[in-house]
Protein backbone atom coordinates (compact mmCIF):
# COMPACT_ATOMS: atom_id res chain seq x y z
CA UNK A 1 0.00 0.00 0.00
CA UNK A 2 2.93 2.64 0.71
CA UNK A 3 4.72 1.45 -2.10
CA UNK A 4 1.89 2.15 -4.54
CA UNK A 5 1.14 5.69 -2.56
CA UNK A 6 5.40 6.42 -3.06
CA UNK A 7 4.74 5.71 -6.73
CA UNK A 8 1.65 7.80 -6.94
CA UNK A 9 3.28 10.64 -5.35
CA UNK A 10 6.45 10.22 -7.66
CA UNK A 11 4.37 9.86 -10.60
CA UNK A 12 2.42 13.29 -9.27
CA UNK A 13 5.91 14.98 -8.62
CA UNK A 14 7.07 13.81 -11.84
CA UNK A 15 4.37 14.95 -14.14
CA UNK A 16 4.03 18.47 -12.49
CA UNK A 17 8.09 18.50 -13.18
CA UNK A 18 7.37 17.66 -16.55
CA UNK A 19 4.58 20.40 -17.28
CA UNK A 20 6.52 23.10 -15.64
CA UNK A 21 9.68 22.75 -17.60
CA UNK A 22 7.33 23.71 -20.75
CA UNK A 23 7.55 27.44 -18.99
CA UNK A 24 10.56 29.54 -18.60
CA UNK A 25 12.20 32.81 -19.56
CA UNK A 26 11.40 36.06 -17.70
CA UNK A 27 9.16 38.77 -19.65
CA UNK A 28 8.74 41.36 -16.84
CA UNK A 29 11.71 44.03 -15.96
CA UNK A 30 12.26 45.65 -12.25
CA UNK A 31 10.51 49.04 -13.37
CA UNK A 32 7.49 46.98 -14.15
CA UNK A 33 7.65 45.60 -11.13
CA UNK A 34 8.40 49.07 -9.44
CA UNK A 35 5.19 50.47 -11.06
CA UNK A 36 2.90 47.60 -9.89
CA UNK A 37 4.79 48.01 -6.60
CA UNK A 38 4.08 52.22 -6.29
CA UNK A 39 0.48 51.15 -7.54
CA UNK A 40 0.19 48.66 -4.66
CA UNK A 41 1.32 50.94 -2.03
CA UNK A 42 -0.83 54.02 -3.35
CA UNK A 43 -3.71 52.12 -2.40
CA UNK A 44 -2.47 51.13 0.64
CA UNK A 45 -2.08 54.61 1.23
CA UNK A 46 -5.56 55.20 0.30
CA UNK A 47 -7.52 52.79 2.26
CA UNK A 48 -4.89 53.93 5.08
CA UNK A 49 -7.51 57.39 5.18
CA UNK A 50 -5.97 59.69 2.33
CA UNK A 51 -8.24 58.69 -0.12
CA UNK A 52 -11.01 57.73 2.48
CA UNK A 53 -10.84 61.69 3.32
CA UNK A 54 -11.49 62.80 0.01
CA UNK A 55 -14.60 60.69 -0.49
CA UNK A 56 -16.02 62.19 2.94
CA UNK A 57 -15.64 65.04 1.35
CA UNK A 58 -17.16 64.10 -1.81
CA UNK A 59 -20.08 63.07 -0.16
CA UNK A 60 -20.65 66.04 2.34
CA UNK A 61 -23.11 68.55 0.80
CA UNK A 62 -24.35 71.74 2.82
CA UNK A 63 -27.87 71.31 4.15
CA UNK A 64 -29.76 73.26 6.33
CA UNK A 65 -29.64 73.40 9.87
CA UNK A 66 -32.89 73.70 11.99
CA UNK A 67 -31.59 77.43 12.73
CA UNK A 68 -31.53 78.17 8.93
CA UNK A 69 -27.83 78.58 9.31
CA UNK A 70 -25.58 76.63 6.43
CA UNK A 71 -23.47 74.32 8.07
CA UNK A 72 -21.25 71.26 6.85
CA UNK A 73 -21.44 67.53 7.70
CA UNK A 74 -17.87 67.27 7.22
CA UNK A 75 -16.47 64.78 9.77
CA UNK A 76 -13.38 66.77 11.16
CA UNK A 77 -16.41 69.78 12.74
CA UNK A 78 -17.98 68.65 16.09
CA UNK A 79 -21.44 67.54 15.38
CA UNK A 80 -24.16 69.86 16.61
CA UNK A 81 -25.62 68.67 19.68
CA UNK A 82 -29.15 66.83 18.94
CA UNK A 83 -32.22 68.18 20.49
CA UNK A 84 -33.44 66.29 23.33
CA UNK A 85 -37.26 66.42 22.72
CA UNK A 86 -37.80 68.22 19.92
CA UNK A 87 -39.45 66.06 16.99
CA UNK A 88 -40.18 67.69 13.77
CA UNK A 89 -43.22 66.66 11.72
CA UNK A 90 -43.29 67.32 8.13
CA UNK A 91 -45.84 66.36 5.85
CA UNK A 92 -44.82 64.49 2.42
CA UNK A 93 -45.78 66.64 -0.57
CA UNK A 94 -44.76 67.63 -3.92
CA UNK A 95 -46.40 70.67 -3.58
CA UNK A 96 -44.49 74.09 -3.72
CA UNK A 97 -40.93 72.26 -3.05
CA UNK A 98 -38.17 74.23 -3.53
CA UNK A 99 -35.13 72.83 -5.73
CA UNK A 100 -32.28 72.07 -3.95
CA UNK A 101 -28.70 70.52 -5.06
CA UNK A 102 -28.32 68.18 -7.14
CA UNK A 103 -28.34 64.72 -5.27
CA UNK A 104 -24.35 64.32 -3.95
CA UNK A 105 -25.06 60.27 -4.34
CA UNK A 106 -25.01 58.76 -8.30
CA UNK A 107 -28.86 57.78 -9.16
CA UNK A 108 -30.23 55.71 -12.14
CA UNK A 109 -32.31 56.89 -14.81
CA UNK A 110 -33.15 54.55 -18.34
CA UNK A 111 -30.69 55.93 -19.80
CA UNK A 112 -27.86 55.58 -17.08
CA UNK A 113 -26.48 56.88 -14.43
CA UNK A 114 -25.93 60.36 -12.86
CA UNK A 115 -22.74 61.13 -11.38
CA UNK A 116 -22.77 63.92 -8.71
CA UNK A 117 -19.46 65.26 -9.93
CA UNK A 118 -20.19 64.49 -13.21
CA UNK A 119 -23.86 64.28 -15.36
CA UNK A 120 -25.11 61.63 -17.32
CA UNK A 121 -23.17 58.62 -18.43
CA UNK A 122 -25.12 56.19 -20.55
CA UNK A 123 -24.97 53.00 -19.81
CA UNK A 124 -26.02 49.75 -21.74
CA UNK A 125 -27.77 48.10 -19.29
CA UNK A 126 -30.03 49.06 -16.21
CA UNK A 127 -27.20 48.83 -13.78
CA UNK A 128 -28.44 48.29 -9.92
CA UNK A 129 -25.41 49.95 -8.43
CA UNK A 130 -22.72 51.47 -9.03
CA UNK A 131 -19.36 51.58 -6.83
CA UNK A 132 -16.41 53.26 -7.29
CA UNK A 133 -12.98 51.52 -7.34
CA UNK A 134 -9.79 53.33 -6.37
CA UNK A 135 -7.61 50.18 -7.33
CA UNK A 136 -8.22 50.20 -11.12
CA UNK A 137 -10.18 53.20 -11.68
CA UNK A 138 -13.00 51.31 -12.75
CA UNK A 139 -16.19 50.30 -11.40
CA UNK A 140 -18.21 47.73 -9.48
CA UNK A 141 -21.34 47.24 -10.33
CA UNK A 142 -24.33 45.13 -9.65
CA UNK A 143 -25.89 43.47 -13.00
CA UNK A 144 -29.53 44.17 -14.03
CA UNK A 145 -30.99 41.26 -12.80
CA UNK A 146 -29.37 41.88 -9.22
CA UNK A 147 -27.74 38.46 -9.49
CA UNK A 148 -24.03 39.48 -10.71
CA UNK A 149 -21.14 42.10 -9.58
CA UNK A 150 -19.96 43.11 -12.56
CA UNK A 151 -15.94 44.43 -13.15
CA UNK A 152 -16.40 47.28 -15.19
CA UNK A 153 -13.33 49.36 -16.78
CA UNK A 154 -12.86 53.11 -16.07
CA UNK A 155 -15.49 53.81 -19.03
CA UNK A 156 -17.79 51.13 -17.99
CA UNK A 157 -17.09 48.17 -20.13
CA UNK A 158 -17.98 45.07 -18.71
CA UNK A 159 -14.82 42.92 -17.74
CA UNK A 160 -16.13 40.47 -15.48
CA UNK A 161 -18.57 39.36 -13.79
CA UNK A 162 -19.43 37.35 -10.38
CA UNK A 163 -22.09 35.10 -9.25
CA UNK A 164 -23.96 36.79 -6.30
CA UNK A 165 -27.24 35.90 -4.08
CA UNK A 166 -28.74 38.46 -1.85
CA UNK A 167 -27.43 41.71 -2.85
CA UNK A 168 -24.36 43.85 -2.32
CA UNK A 169 -23.61 45.80 0.43
CA UNK A 170 -21.20 48.81 1.27
CA UNK A 171 -20.04 50.94 3.81
CA UNK A 172 -20.65 55.05 3.67
CA UNK A 173 -17.51 55.68 2.11
CA UNK A 174 -17.76 52.64 -0.53
CA UNK A 175 -14.16 51.75 0.53
CA UNK A 176 -15.71 48.14 1.50
CA UNK A 177 -17.98 46.07 -0.69
CA UNK A 178 -19.18 42.85 0.54
CA UNK A 179 -21.48 40.18 -0.91
CA UNK A 180 -22.29 36.32 -1.01
CA UNK A 181 -20.86 34.24 -3.76
CA UNK A 182 -21.64 30.86 -5.00
CA UNK A 183 -18.63 28.09 -5.10
CA UNK A 184 -17.40 24.64 -6.55
CA UNK A 185 -18.31 23.38 -2.82
CA UNK A 186 -20.54 25.54 -0.95
CA UNK A 187 -20.81 29.70 -0.66
CA UNK A 188 -18.21 32.30 -0.06
CA UNK A 189 -18.97 35.24 1.60
CA UNK A 190 -16.55 37.96 0.18
CA UNK A 191 -15.43 41.06 1.57
CA UNK A 192 -14.00 43.66 -1.17
CA UNK A 193 -11.96 46.89 -0.47
CA UNK A 194 -12.29 49.08 -3.14
CA UNK A 195 -9.22 50.86 -2.21
CA UNK A 196 -6.71 47.87 -1.10
CA UNK A 197 -6.89 44.52 -1.93
CA UNK A 198 -4.48 43.85 0.58
CA UNK A 199 -7.69 43.79 2.97
CA UNK A 200 -9.99 41.99 0.99
CA UNK A 201 -11.29 38.54 3.58
CA UNK A 202 -13.02 35.48 2.86
CA UNK A 203 -15.66 33.45 4.71
CA UNK A 204 -16.13 30.05 3.44
CA UNK A 205 -19.30 28.38 3.91
CA UNK A 206 -21.14 24.79 3.06
CA UNK A 207 -24.17 24.99 0.08
CA UNK A 208 -26.71 25.73 2.77
CA UNK A 209 -28.21 28.10 3.90
CA UNK A 210 -27.88 30.79 1.68
CA UNK A 211 -25.80 33.39 3.31
CA UNK A 212 -26.50 36.93 2.18
CA UNK A 213 -24.19 40.45 3.07
CA UNK A 214 -26.63 42.47 5.31
CA UNK A 215 -24.07 45.25 6.67
CA UNK A 216 -20.57 46.44 8.05
CA UNK A 217 -20.82 46.18 12.02
CA UNK A 218 -17.85 48.31 13.10
CA UNK A 219 -14.48 47.99 11.94
CA UNK A 220 -13.78 44.53 10.13
CA UNK A 221 -17.17 42.53 11.27
CA UNK A 222 -19.63 41.72 8.51
CA UNK A 223 -22.99 41.06 9.29
CA UNK A 224 -24.86 38.44 7.85
CA UNK A 225 -28.10 36.23 7.43
CA UNK A 226 -28.63 33.01 7.11
CA UNK A 227 -32.12 31.37 5.01
CA UNK A 228 -32.73 27.91 5.32
CA UNK A 229 -34.53 25.66 3.12
CA UNK A 230 -37.60 25.55 5.08
CA UNK A 231 -37.22 29.41 5.19
CA UNK A 232 -35.64 29.57 8.73
CA UNK A 233 -33.45 32.96 9.50
CA UNK A 234 -30.00 33.32 10.98
CA UNK A 235 -28.18 35.90 12.45
CA UNK A 236 -24.20 35.96 12.03
CA UNK A 237 -21.03 38.38 12.37
CA UNK A 238 -17.95 37.14 10.47
CA UNK A 239 -15.30 38.87 11.86
CA UNK A 240 -11.73 39.92 10.95
CA UNK A 241 -9.69 36.99 12.73
CA UNK A 242 -11.92 34.50 9.94
CA UNK A 243 -14.08 33.35 12.68
CA UNK A 244 -18.16 33.24 12.15
CA UNK A 245 -20.66 33.40 14.97
CA UNK A 246 -23.89 33.12 14.96
CA UNK A 247 -26.50 35.31 16.98
CA UNK A 248 -28.54 33.28 19.62
CA UNK A 249 -31.87 34.82 20.11
CA UNK A 250 -35.36 34.59 17.88
CA UNK A 251 -35.17 37.12 15.46
CA UNK A 252 -37.13 37.33 12.78
CA UNK A 253 -34.11 38.55 10.06
CA UNK A 254 -31.33 40.90 10.51
CA UNK A 255 -32.19 44.43 8.83
CA UNK A 256 -28.54 46.45 9.13
CA UNK A 257 -26.00 47.28 10.61
CA UNK A 258 -23.69 50.18 11.65
CA UNK A 259 -20.04 50.76 10.25
CA UNK A 260 -19.13 53.47 13.20
CA UNK A 261 -20.74 51.99 16.58
CA UNK A 262 -20.89 48.12 15.55
CA UNK A 263 -24.62 48.03 16.61
CA UNK A 264 -27.10 45.68 14.68
CA UNK A 265 -30.87 46.33 13.61
CA UNK A 266 -32.89 43.53 13.80
CA UNK A 267 -36.49 42.71 13.34
CA UNK A 268 -38.06 40.87 16.51
CA UNK A 269 -41.47 39.86 15.28
CA UNK A 270 -43.80 39.63 12.31
CA UNK A 271 -47.54 39.43 13.25
CA UNK A 272 -50.46 38.02 11.05
CA UNK A 273 -51.66 41.63 10.58
CA UNK A 274 -48.21 41.98 8.81
CA UNK A 275 -47.26 44.24 11.85
CA UNK A 276 -44.03 43.87 13.11
CA UNK A 277 -41.30 44.80 15.81
CA UNK A 278 -37.91 45.64 15.72
CA UNK A 279 -34.78 46.00 17.95
CA UNK A 280 -31.58 47.76 17.83
CA UNK A 281 -28.62 45.16 19.25
CA UNK A 282 -25.10 45.86 20.65
CA UNK A 283 -21.91 45.34 19.05
CA UNK A 284 -21.83 42.08 19.87
CA UNK A 285 -25.31 40.94 19.35
CA UNK A 286 -26.20 39.60 22.69
CA UNK A 287 -27.99 42.62 24.17
CA UNK A 288 -30.79 44.64 23.29
CA UNK A 289 -30.48 48.07 23.48
CA UNK A 290 -34.38 48.79 22.86
CA UNK A 291 -37.19 48.13 21.16
CA UNK A 292 -39.69 48.93 19.29
CA UNK A 293 -42.98 48.02 18.08
CA UNK A 294 -44.22 51.62 16.48
CA UNK A 295 -41.57 51.71 13.42
CA UNK A 296 -39.82 49.19 11.11
CA UNK A 297 -35.98 49.75 11.10
CA UNK A 298 -34.04 50.92 8.26
CA UNK A 299 -30.36 51.97 7.69
CA UNK A 300 -28.14 53.77 10.11
CA UNK A 301 -26.76 57.01 9.37
CA UNK A 302 -23.25 57.57 7.90
CA UNK A 303 -22.05 58.59 11.36
CA UNK A 304 -24.27 56.15 13.51
CA UNK A 305 -26.24 58.79 14.93
CA UNK A 306 -29.16 58.53 13.83
CA UNK A 307 -31.51 55.07 12.01
CA UNK A 308 -34.04 55.28 9.55
CA UNK A 309 -37.90 53.79 10.46
CA UNK A 310 -40.78 53.36 8.88
CA UNK A 311 -44.72 51.99 9.87
CA UNK A 312 -44.56 48.38 11.12
CA UNK A 313 -47.05 47.69 8.87
CA UNK A 314 -45.73 46.96 5.47
CA UNK A 315 -48.65 47.46 2.60
CA UNK A 316 -46.32 46.59 -0.25
CA UNK A 317 -47.21 49.65 -1.59
CA UNK A 318 -43.64 51.42 -0.42
CA UNK A 319 -43.79 53.39 2.62
CA UNK A 320 -46.73 55.61 4.00
CA UNK A 321 -44.25 57.39 6.31
CA UNK A 322 -40.39 58.04 7.19
CA UNK A 323 -39.12 58.31 10.19
CA UNK A 324 -35.58 59.07 11.70
CA UNK A 325 -34.81 57.94 15.19
CA UNK A 326 -32.06 58.50 17.43
CA UNK A 327 -30.19 55.23 16.97
CA UNK A 328 -28.45 55.08 20.31
CA UNK A 329 -32.49 55.39 22.49
CA UNK A 330 -35.00 54.88 19.94
CA UNK A 331 -36.11 58.31 20.50
CA UNK A 332 -38.06 60.23 17.60
CA UNK A 333 -35.92 62.83 16.20
CA UNK A 334 -38.12 63.18 12.74
CA UNK A 335 -41.09 62.37 11.00
CA UNK A 336 -42.43 62.43 7.23
CA UNK A 337 -46.08 61.94 7.43
CA UNK A 338 -48.69 61.53 4.39
CA UNK A 339 -51.23 64.44 3.89
CA UNK A 340 -54.36 64.40 6.26
CA UNK A 341 -55.93 64.87 2.96
CA UNK A 342 -55.48 65.44 -0.86
CA UNK A 343 -52.67 62.62 -2.48
CA UNK A 344 -50.99 60.27 -1.28
CA UNK A 345 -47.36 60.01 -1.51
CA UNK A 346 -45.25 56.81 -2.19
CA UNK A 347 -41.82 56.84 -1.15
CA UNK A 348 -39.41 54.20 -1.92
CA UNK A 349 -35.62 53.71 -2.49
CA UNK A 350 -34.50 55.23 0.63
CA UNK A 351 -30.56 56.32 1.07
CA UNK A 352 -28.56 58.29 3.26
CA UNK A 353 -26.82 60.88 1.59
CA UNK A 354 -24.89 62.43 4.41
CA UNK A 355 -24.83 62.37 7.73
CA UNK A 356 -27.94 64.74 8.10
CA UNK A 357 -29.62 63.84 4.11
CA UNK A 358 -31.38 61.43 2.99
CA UNK A 359 -32.26 60.84 -0.81
CA UNK A 360 -35.67 59.16 -1.48
CA UNK A 361 -37.76 58.51 -4.59
CA UNK A 362 -41.07 59.79 -4.68
CA UNK A 363 -44.21 58.94 -6.66
CA UNK A 364 -47.65 61.16 -6.32
CA UNK A 365 -49.94 60.67 -9.32
CA UNK A 366 -47.77 60.44 -12.31
CA UNK A 367 -44.96 62.59 -11.15
CA UNK A 368 -41.55 61.43 -9.91
CA UNK A 369 -38.95 63.22 -8.48
CA UNK A 370 -36.37 62.20 -5.77
CA UNK A 371 -36.78 64.20 -2.78
CA UNK A 372 -33.69 65.20 -0.29
CA UNK A 373 -34.68 64.75 3.23
CA UNK A 374 -33.72 66.07 6.27
CA UNK A 375 -32.72 65.06 9.73
CA UNK A 376 -34.25 68.64 10.73
CA UNK A 377 -37.07 68.15 8.80
CA UNK A 378 -36.65 69.96 5.63
CA UNK A 379 -37.79 68.37 2.20
CA UNK A 380 -36.59 69.40 -1.25
CA UNK A 381 -36.30 67.97 -4.56
CA UNK A 382 -33.08 67.44 -6.23
CA UNK A 383 -33.98 66.97 -9.48
CA UNK A 384 -36.94 68.15 -11.82
CA UNK A 385 -39.73 66.08 -11.21
CA UNK A 386 -41.26 63.96 -14.46
CA UNK A 387 -44.07 62.70 -15.50
CA UNK A 388 -43.98 58.55 -14.69
CA UNK A 389 -45.53 56.02 -17.15
CA UNK A 390 -47.66 53.88 -14.75
CA UNK A 391 -46.85 51.18 -16.79
CA UNK A 392 -42.65 51.65 -16.26
CA UNK A 393 -40.73 51.70 -13.84
CA UNK A 394 -40.36 54.53 -11.77
CA UNK A 395 -38.14 57.61 -14.17
CA UNK A 396 -35.24 57.50 -10.81
CA UNK A 397 -33.88 55.45 -8.77
CA UNK A 398 -30.53 54.82 -6.52
CA UNK A 399 -28.28 51.74 -6.08
CA UNK A 400 -29.09 49.25 -4.19
CA UNK A 401 -26.40 48.86 -1.57
CA UNK A 402 -27.24 52.78 -0.76
CA UNK A 403 -31.16 51.84 -0.23
CA UNK A 404 -30.25 48.36 1.82
CA UNK A 405 -32.50 48.10 5.12
CA UNK A 406 -35.62 48.17 3.97
CA UNK B 1 14.69 39.48 -21.96
CA UNK B 2 16.67 36.80 -20.99
CA UNK B 3 17.64 35.35 -17.68
CA UNK B 4 20.88 36.92 -15.94
CA UNK B 5 23.15 34.37 -15.26
CA UNK B 6 23.11 33.35 -12.05
CA UNK B 7 25.19 35.26 -9.63
CA UNK B 8 23.28 34.84 -6.24
CA UNK B 9 24.45 31.66 -5.17
CA UNK B 10 23.41 30.32 -1.72
CA UNK B 11 23.77 33.00 0.43
CA UNK B 12 24.88 35.42 -2.41
CA UNK B 13 22.15 38.39 -1.03
CA UNK B 14 22.82 40.88 0.93
CA UNK B 15 20.08 42.85 2.47
CA UNK B 16 19.72 46.81 3.42
CA UNK B 17 21.80 49.85 2.24
CA UNK B 18 20.76 52.62 -0.03
CA UNK B 19 17.75 52.90 -2.22
CA UNK B 20 19.98 52.19 -5.36
CA UNK B 21 21.56 48.88 -3.47
CA UNK B 22 18.45 47.79 -2.34
CA UNK B 23 17.10 48.16 -5.77
CA UNK B 24 20.05 46.20 -7.57
CA UNK B 25 19.50 43.84 -4.93
CA UNK B 26 15.99 43.53 -5.20
CA UNK B 27 16.33 43.35 -9.19
CA UNK B 28 19.02 40.56 -8.91
CA UNK B 29 16.86 38.26 -6.93
CA UNK B 30 14.05 39.20 -9.40
CA UNK B 31 16.01 38.15 -12.40
CA UNK B 32 17.26 34.86 -10.75
CA UNK B 33 14.01 33.82 -9.13
CA UNK B 34 11.21 34.78 -11.94
CA UNK B 35 11.68 31.47 -13.83
CA UNK B 36 11.27 28.91 -10.74
CA UNK B 37 7.87 31.49 -9.42
CA UNK B 38 6.61 30.98 -13.21
CA UNK B 39 6.54 27.17 -13.29
CA UNK B 40 5.58 27.70 -9.77
CA UNK B 41 2.52 30.05 -10.64
CA UNK B 42 1.77 27.67 -13.89
CA UNK B 43 1.21 24.98 -12.04
CA UNK B 44 -1.17 26.85 -9.91
CA UNK B 45 -2.94 28.78 -12.68
CA UNK B 46 -2.74 26.41 -15.75
CA UNK B 47 -2.64 29.45 -17.85
CA UNK B 48 0.61 31.42 -18.91
CA UNK B 49 -0.93 34.92 -18.89
CA UNK B 50 -2.51 34.94 -15.60
CA UNK B 51 0.88 33.03 -14.08
CA UNK B 52 2.70 35.98 -15.13
CA UNK B 53 0.58 38.66 -13.64
CA UNK B 54 0.67 36.68 -10.54
CA UNK B 55 4.43 36.57 -10.71
CA UNK B 56 4.47 40.39 -11.14
CA UNK B 57 2.16 41.08 -8.37
CA UNK B 58 3.72 38.55 -5.94
CA UNK B 59 7.19 40.19 -6.74
CA UNK B 60 5.65 43.80 -6.42
CA UNK B 61 4.49 42.91 -2.55
CA UNK B 62 7.98 41.37 -1.95
CA UNK B 63 9.63 44.57 -2.98
CA UNK B 64 7.16 46.96 -0.63
CA UNK B 65 8.62 44.05 2.03
CA UNK B 66 12.34 43.84 1.22
CA UNK B 67 13.30 45.47 4.00
CA UNK B 68 11.14 43.83 6.30
CA UNK B 69 12.52 40.21 5.29
CA UNK B 70 15.41 40.34 7.40
CA UNK B 71 16.80 36.83 7.00
CA UNK B 72 18.24 36.22 3.09
CA UNK B 73 17.39 32.78 3.49
CA UNK B 74 13.33 33.67 3.77
CA UNK B 75 13.18 35.38 0.97
CA UNK B 76 12.01 32.16 -0.91
CA UNK B 77 9.20 31.03 1.69
CA UNK B 78 8.46 34.78 2.06
CA UNK B 79 7.50 35.23 -1.81
CA UNK B 80 6.17 31.69 -2.34
CA UNK B 81 3.94 32.30 0.76
CA UNK B 82 2.75 35.83 -1.29
CA UNK B 83 2.39 33.87 -4.82
CA UNK B 84 -0.47 30.87 -3.25
CA UNK B 85 -2.22 33.44 -1.06
CA UNK B 86 -2.47 35.80 -3.93
CA UNK B 87 -3.72 33.17 -5.88
CA UNK B 88 -6.25 31.57 -3.70
CA UNK B 89 -7.89 34.72 -3.28
CA UNK B 90 -11.37 34.68 -4.07
CA UNK B 91 -10.85 37.94 -5.68
CA UNK B 92 -8.80 37.05 -8.20
CA UNK B 93 -10.22 33.54 -9.32
CA UNK B 94 -13.75 34.33 -8.50
CA UNK B 95 -14.62 36.37 -12.02
CA UNK B 96 -15.68 35.19 -15.37
CA UNK B 97 -13.54 37.49 -17.10
CA UNK B 98 -15.06 39.00 -20.24
CA UNK B 99 -12.44 38.59 -22.61
CA UNK B 100 -12.23 41.85 -25.56
CA UNK B 101 -8.75 41.55 -26.66
CA UNK B 102 -7.64 39.45 -29.07
CA UNK B 103 -4.10 38.67 -28.63
CA UNK B 104 -3.47 35.32 -27.45
CA UNK B 105 -0.04 34.94 -25.85
CA UNK B 106 0.85 31.29 -27.42
CA UNK B 107 1.66 28.36 -24.94
CA UNK B 108 5.22 26.57 -26.04
CA UNK B 109 4.88 23.65 -27.55
CA UNK B 110 5.49 20.67 -25.53
CA UNK B 111 8.32 18.51 -26.12
CA UNK B 112 7.57 15.33 -24.05
CA UNK B 113 10.74 12.97 -23.66
CA UNK B 114 7.95 10.13 -22.36
CA UNK B 115 4.36 11.04 -23.97
CA UNK B 116 2.73 7.77 -22.87
CA UNK B 117 -0.24 9.63 -21.34
CA UNK B 118 1.06 10.13 -17.69
CA UNK B 119 1.58 13.41 -18.23
CA UNK B 120 -1.77 14.29 -19.65
CA UNK B 121 -3.36 12.27 -16.41
CA UNK B 122 -1.53 13.68 -13.98
CA UNK B 123 -2.12 17.35 -14.95
CA UNK B 124 -5.82 16.22 -15.82
CA UNK B 125 -6.20 15.50 -12.43
CA UNK B 126 -3.97 18.95 -10.92
CA UNK B 127 -6.66 21.14 -12.44
CA UNK B 128 -10.05 19.23 -11.27
CA UNK B 129 -8.65 20.07 -7.72
CA UNK B 130 -9.87 22.59 -5.45
CA UNK B 131 -7.68 25.46 -5.03
CA UNK B 132 -6.45 25.12 -2.26
CA UNK B 133 -5.75 21.03 -2.59
CA UNK B 134 -4.08 21.93 -5.81
CA UNK B 135 -1.88 24.45 -4.08
CA UNK B 136 -1.25 21.78 -1.73
CA UNK B 137 -0.03 19.22 -4.37
CA UNK B 138 1.88 21.85 -6.40
CA UNK B 139 3.74 22.80 -2.68
CA UNK B 140 4.29 19.46 -1.75
CA UNK B 141 5.00 17.62 -5.12
CA UNK B 142 6.53 20.18 -7.47
CA UNK B 143 8.51 22.61 -4.89
CA UNK B 144 9.14 19.72 -2.55
CA UNK B 145 8.04 21.01 0.86
CA UNK B 146 7.39 19.36 3.76
CA UNK B 147 4.19 18.65 4.96
CA UNK B 148 4.80 21.64 8.17
CA UNK B 149 6.59 23.87 5.48
CA UNK B 150 3.49 23.15 3.21
CA UNK B 151 1.03 24.03 5.88
CA UNK B 152 2.52 26.86 7.10
CA UNK B 153 3.11 28.61 3.40
CA UNK B 154 -0.49 28.34 2.96
CA UNK B 155 -1.55 28.74 6.45
CA UNK B 156 -3.05 25.59 7.23
CA UNK B 157 -2.95 22.87 9.82
CA UNK B 158 -0.52 19.76 8.69
CA UNK B 159 -3.80 17.76 9.28
CA UNK B 160 -5.30 19.56 6.36
CA UNK B 161 -2.00 19.31 3.90
CA UNK B 162 -2.02 15.45 4.72
CA UNK B 163 -5.95 14.81 4.10
CA UNK B 164 -5.70 16.94 0.23
CA UNK B 165 -2.65 15.43 -0.30
CA UNK B 166 -4.26 12.17 0.06
CA UNK B 167 -7.24 13.08 -1.53
CA UNK B 168 -5.42 14.32 -4.47
CA UNK B 169 -3.62 10.67 -5.06
CA UNK B 170 -6.49 8.97 -4.66
CA UNK B 171 -7.78 11.13 -7.56
CA UNK B 172 -5.15 10.33 -9.30
CA UNK B 173 -5.10 6.56 -8.57
CA UNK B 174 -8.65 6.94 -9.93
CA UNK B 175 -8.24 8.89 -13.15
CA UNK B 176 -4.79 7.15 -14.28
CA UNK B 177 -5.21 4.30 -16.62
CA UNK B 178 -4.75 1.27 -15.56
CA UNK B 179 -1.57 0.33 -18.29
CA UNK B 180 0.19 3.63 -16.94
CA UNK B 181 -0.11 2.99 -13.37
CA UNK B 182 2.89 3.21 -11.98
CA UNK B 183 2.45 -0.56 -11.12
CA UNK B 184 2.36 -1.39 -14.19
CA UNK B 185 4.71 0.32 -15.94
CA UNK B 186 7.51 -1.03 -13.38
CA UNK B 187 6.98 -4.45 -14.38
CA UNK B 188 6.53 -3.58 -18.23
CA UNK B 189 10.44 -2.68 -17.58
Amino acid sequence: MNTQHDELETLLGAGLRDRAADVDGTWVDFPGVRGRATSIRRRRRVAAGVGVAAAVALFAPLAVSVTGVLQSDREDQPAPPAPTELVVRTTLTLEDLERGDDPAIEYFTADGVVLPDGGLHELDSSLQALVPSEVDGGWLAVGPAADEVLELSEDFSETGAMAMSGGLVTNPDRSLAAWSTPTSDGQTLLLHSTTDPDMDREWDFPPTPQVEAVGFAGVGNLLFRTIGQDGSHGIGLASEDGTTTMLEGDYVKAISADPTTGRIAVQTKSRADLSSCSAVLDPTGTTTEWETCDFLLGAFSPDGRHVLASDPVQSGLGMGSLSVLDAATGRLVASFEQPRRGRLMLVGGVAWESDSTIVAGALEGTTTTLLRLGVDGTLEETVEPVENDPNSDLAFYLGQDRRRGF
Amino acid sequence: MEPRANTLTGTGVTMGGSQTTRDAEFSEYMVMRQPSLLRTAYLLTGDRQTAEDLVQTSLAKLYLSWDKVQKRESLDGYVRRILVNEHNSLWRRGWKKREHATGVIPERQHTDAYDDGRRDAVWEVVQTLPRRARAVVVLRYYEQLSEAETADALGISVGTVKSQASRALAALRERTPDHLHPRHLEEDR
